[in-house]
């Protein structure tokens, strides 16, 4: 497909994912009404459930899959690995302990979002001073630090769910697969989203050089050790931001820039913002159904992220042979 | 143009050449000959400015190469680097066009002359018809190819090619030395490539630079350089020297 027909029909998909997030839910609300709520809001029911209830959410969660998918396309060409996703630098481990230690302590929401946030930051930190010390900048170190130290989280995750009473392990569960239901404002996370994207933009045929390695990128013009600190600052920027509006919502992340690879497309002047586009539609329909289609029973997205995710990957996959 | 004073490269536990000084001007094709792990490729990477340690040893048109931009520096020299762990998902012309950077004046796209001279140094190493194929799928050889174009399309004054020939069918082997010779001659460009045999050198080179295992190096003009006790001293290996025409030739006498 060519780039502008590729833009178009992800652009009509976004639009329609987020109209659909705003027209589904519990509360009858019939599309004609919904668009006329859109296109000349007058205050009523309909109004209010679709403004006050389903679009902060709506927007939150497309703001959340186009962070993590803009994050993971940033990894995956940092860190040269395949496999890279935005949970590799160990934020979202941090931030998932944070924000239990702060559940266990009996903390309310503001606190434990602070406590998740005061988590992925000591994550990135460690990770960024442990894997990036001057003089040995090698992706593989940094890529192994990461894995290390998420690891090492996860377990006292663990610990943490098994110590705790068992009335708070649900909730626990929840945070852990990701979940919009307590997504705050997303202002924030589309500022973040902005800033992120134009970052990647502007910094695009440099990504594309980072391909080539270190050395051979370097020898083309690149000052690359300060592209590595800025896509890494990036990346984990845009990771902090997701995390926080939605917990740890796995496979976006990894599997999102595949998906538009897959598609023939490999610049990341294109690359990014068509990840971001699809991150958003993908994440924004999966918790439409998340909190449709078993209503009043919530799901929790990360779990349909990868039920949705996983067979339309490997068709893609398979497609390509 | 390139010049190189009184340099001395290291790796930790012990000094791989000493004292290397030599005079790299337009028009010149230079060998830079050795044993496996003489330091050939670390010598490439220093004149490339890509090594901290030589300092202002290492000198493009008088100014030291530290205290040029890394975009000055990538416009005057370009490099293909004997190992170049590629992770590359795209074309061959979008790989080949990448080789443009340090000329982009634009963030968004490329502009018709920088796709102009990535068309045209794919079509110097015959593979103009790869153009639209993924980089992943082109062969060892064709790969090699593809980064010659690469480095072809990048257009500097200064060509530091570490084993252009490797992976290369004798047909392209000779191309790309009468590409590169060509270049030379009828482009006053600067050319200094590693070689890991003795035949092509004293057939295409100007000059030469030997690396010694115990570190001394020897640099002149390819006449005087490329006899055969030299290199038979060099390689640690009998040679015959066969003339033919306008060329010289070592291969082993065995």
């Amino acid at each position: 497909m060519s780039r502008p027909l590729l833009f178009t029909v992800f652009s009509i998909a976004a639009m329609g994912s987020l109209f659909a997030a705003l027209a589904l839910g519990t509360f009858p609300s019939p599309a004609l009404q919904v668009l006329g709520s859109v296109v000349n809001p007058v205050p009523d029911v309909v109004h209010d459930v679709v403004w006050k209830l389903r679009a902060p959410r709506a927007f939150a969660a497309f703001a959340c899959g186009g962070l993590l998918a803009a994050a993971g396309a940033l990894l995956q060409v940092l860190l040269r690995n395949a496999l890279a996703d935005p949970y590799i630098l160990g934020v979202s481990s941090g931030a998932s302990l944070g924000a239990l230690l702060a559940l266990t302590m009996g903390a309310g929401v503001l606190a434990m979002n602070a406590a998740a946030f005061g988590g992925a930051v000591a994550a990135i930190v460690i990770v960024f001073g442990l894997g990036f010390r001057s003089g040995d900048r090698n992706a593989y170190r940094l890529l192994l630090t990461g894995v290390v130290l998420a690891t090492g989280l996860s377990a006292l995750v663990s610990l943490t769910l098994v110590m705790a009473p068992p009335g708070q392990v649900k909730g626990m569960l929840f945070w852990l697969m990701g979940d919009l239901a307590y997504a705050e404002s997303p202002i924030a996370a589309w500022i973040v989203l902005g800033m992120v994207l134009a970052y990647g933009m502007a910094r695009a045929i440099e990504l594309d050089l980072l391909g080539l390695g270190r050395i051979k990128a370097g020898s083309l013009g690149v000052g690359i050790t300060w592209l590595q600190i800025g896509v890494f600052g990036v990346a984990a920027l845009a990771t902090v931001a997701a995390v926080m509006l939605g917990g740890a919502i796995g496979f976006v992340g990894l599997m999102v820039p595949h998906a538009i690879r897959l598609l023939g497309v490999a610049e990341h002047r294109v690359l990014l913002p068509l990840a971001v586009l699809a991150g958003g539609t993908f994440l924004t329909l999966a918790d439409t159904a998340a909190r449709t289609v078993w209503a009043p029973q919530q799901m929790p997205v990360g779990v349909l992220t990868a039920l949705i995710g996983v067979p339309a990957m490997l068709l893609l996959l398979g497609r390509r042979r | 143009m390139l010049s190189c004073e009184d340099l001395t490269l290291s790796v930790p536990g012990r000094v791989l050449c000493r004292g290397v000084s030599f005079v790299l001007e337009p028009g010149q094709l230079w060998a830079v000959l050795g044993r496996n792990g003489s330091g050939k490729t670390t010598l490439v990477h220093a004149l490339a400015g890509l090594r901290e340690e030589p300092g202002a040893a290492v000198r493009l048109n008088g100014a030291a190469l530290a205290s040029l931009t890394y975009r000055q520096r990538a416009r005057d020299i370009g490099v293909l680097l004997q190992q170049e762990e590629t992770e590359f998902w795209g074309s061959v012309l979008e790989f080949v066009l990448l080789g443009r950077y340090p000329h982009a004046r634009s963030w968004f796209g490329w502009r018709d002359d920088d796709e102009a001279s990535a068309l045209e140094a794919l079509a110097a190493v015959e593979l103009a018809p790869f153009a639209p194929r993924r980089f992943a799928t082109l062969s060892g050889g064709e790969r090699q190819r593809a980064r010659i174009a690469q480095v072809l399309a990048q257009q500097p004054r200064l060509f530091l090619l570490d084993e252009p020939l490797q992976h290369l069918d004798l047909r392209h082997q000779v191309r790309t030395l009468e590409c590169f010779r060509r270049l030379a001659r009828g482009a006053a460009r600067g050319v200094a490539m590693v070689l890991h045999d003795a035949l092509w050198p004293a057939r295409f080179c100007t000059h030469a630079l030997l690396i010694h295992d115990d570190g001394n190096t020897l640099a002149g003009p390819a006449q005087q350089v490329l006899t055969r006790a030299n290199l038979e001293r060099l390689y640690g290996c009998e040679l015959a020297e066969l003339a033919r025409g306008e060329g010289r030739y070592f291969v082993p006498n065995v």
